[in-house]
């Protein structure tokens, strides 16, 4: 009987799909549209069905009728969620504490969402804030700022952001992200928000990280780490021209070819796909961040790989 | 009735000793892993609630080796809603300077976006692209095929194996 009711509930299932998937091919002649008709009216469980399936389709509809940027969701979703990768993220687990306590804070504050400095696609932007420091946000980034009479707090909030500290002496000067501060302990400095960690860079002087796990390290002029929420990479020597974003140009020395097209992202509309084929291959190259199509242009010309416009907004990048 | 009585009791006794002989060790290991008491509390109780859900708990043979997988699933659903939410907010934060939006959009985006994941589940790499490229780009099933090296008709069945997805994630 079990059996019976389970292979006649895949079978609907089934038939469900399939005139979903004839409606949505819409090429349905008036006595196809009929024929649905008959069928959804046959047995409650075919209306209720179809009505699951409108129901799904409603929730896929949301991020665009929101008008959001779908590349950060789409890159999270395509990632499968297997077994192996949970029990890797077993073994990261302090990481977890922290994020806690982030999401704790989020409440606390109210969950106001708005950022106070948000740069759109292809935009770059500075800001002098109230004690004459200056902030400038790469494209795509976002920063809350919160004085006090005790501490310069700037929430980065997405994004990557380069401050230039004014001295006071009262007042350190934080960048807080997801992962951790970054304090001022001089001037100039960059901090960019990466899927898992954060990067800071150094210009001059120097500054020091504390993670939400209470971890510290200082970095010096000339310097960059990634931190996480539990862990701090040692810091190793920037790369020349790793601030060159400020002026347009994006500054790559043998860096795997996703770090070069992730520095595009923020300056595209649409999406950017690149085949996990050519994704590390090595390059060295200076591109023009407010043409993207040039930059990619110039990658293809220098690199064994194929740049497909599908649509302006639908990039693939292969091996040619 | 007596007799149904009987088991009612029997699975409460069960369930009850299993909490009274294992609560303290699971949620001490948590704790020890995650080095919160407040995570591991929730993970815990999470964890025992999906152990009284289950039909048959007289069934369980080694309860320790039980708990510790369910309350990877546990964690692993928490972690993967904080990635999820945290990627939620980056979009919102992103989205054009003139918008602001409210915490029932954000609701509204994170419930969305955790659907859309749990349709996901349980498909390939290639299928998620597939099912992505049609439900979130609308591509048709040949620009699809085009862009992913299959055949339309491949598509359609990839589709159709997505469709059937979404009804199991909107009914649990």
């Amino acid at each position: 009987m079990n059996a019976h009711t389970r292979s006649s509930s895949d079978f609907i299932l089934n038939q469900a799909v399939e005139w979903m998937l004839r409606l949505e091919e819409g090429d349905l002649t008036h006595s196809d549209r009929a024929r649905y008709d008959a069928w959804q009216r046959a047995d409650p469980r075919h209306a209720e069905a179809i009505s699951k399936l409108m129901q799904a389709a409603k929730y896929f509809d949301v991020p665009r009728q929101m008008g959001i940027e779908t590349d950060t969701l789409l890159q999270k979703l395509e990632k499968s969620t297997s077994r192996r990768k949970l029990l890797r993220n077993m073994a990261v687990l302090a990481g977890m504490t922290a994020g806690a306590g982030w999401l704790v804070h989020r409440g606390a504050s109210g969950l106001n969402l708005s950022a106070d400095f948000r740069t759109a696609t292809g935009e770059r932007h500075s800001y002098r804030l109230p004690d004459q420091s200056l902030i400038t946000l790469n494209a795509r980034s976002a920063a809350d700022i919160a004085f006090d009479s005790h501490e310069r707090l700037v929430r980065l909030r997405a994004g990557m952001l380069i401050a230039d500290v004014a001295h006071d002496g009262q007042r350190p000067f934080v960048i807080d992200t997801l992962y951790g501060g970054v304090r001022a302990l001089g001037t100039e400095f960059q901090v960019r928000l990466l899927p898992d960690g954060a990067e800071v860079a150094v210009a001059s002087s120097k500054v020091e990280i504390r993670t939400h796990s209470g971890a510290t390290c200082q970095v010096h002029a000339g310097e960059r780490a990634m931190f996480t929420s539990h862990s701090i990479e040692t810091p190793s020597k920037t790369q020349d021209g790793a601030m060159a974003w400020v002026n347009g140009y994006y500054v790559a020395l043998d860096e795997p070819l996703t770090h070069v097209i992730d520095a595009l992202r923020p300056y595209r509309r649409g999406i950017i796909r690149v085949d996990p084929a050519v994704a590390s291959m090595r390059v060295s190259a200076a591109l023009p961040l407010d043409d993207t199509d040039r930059a990619l242009n110039s990658l293809a010309s220098i690199m064994p790989i194929e740049i497909q416009r599908y649509t302006p907004y639908w990039v693939i990048v292969s091996a040619r | 009735m007596t007799n149904n009585a009987t088991v009612l009791d029997t699975r409460s006794q069960i369930l009850e000793r299993i909490f009274l002989a294992h609560y303290q060790w699971l949620r001490s290991t948590l704790q020890r892993r995650m080095g919160d008491a407040f995570g591991a509390e929730d993970v815990t109780a999470e964890t025992f609630a999906q152990v009284v859900a289950l039909p048959h708990p007289e069934t369980i043979i080694e309860p320790r080796a039980l708990l510790t997988t369910i309350s990877r699933r546990v964690l692993f659903g928490i972690w993967r809603r904080r990635d999820l939410e945290h990627a939620c907010l980056e979009a919102l934060a992103l989205r054009g300077r003139d918008t602001c939006h409210s915490a029932e959009e954000q609701a509204l985006l994170v419930e969305a976006v955790m659907l859309i994941d749990k349709v996901l589940d349980g498909l390939s790499c290639k299928e998620r692209r597939v099912f992505l490229l049609y439900k979130l780009d609308r591509l048709g099933y040949e620009e699809i095929g085009d862009l992913i090296g299959l055949s339309p008709s491949q598509v359609r069945r990839v589709v159709a194996k997505g469709l059937r997805h979404c009804v199991a994630a909107v009914s649990t």
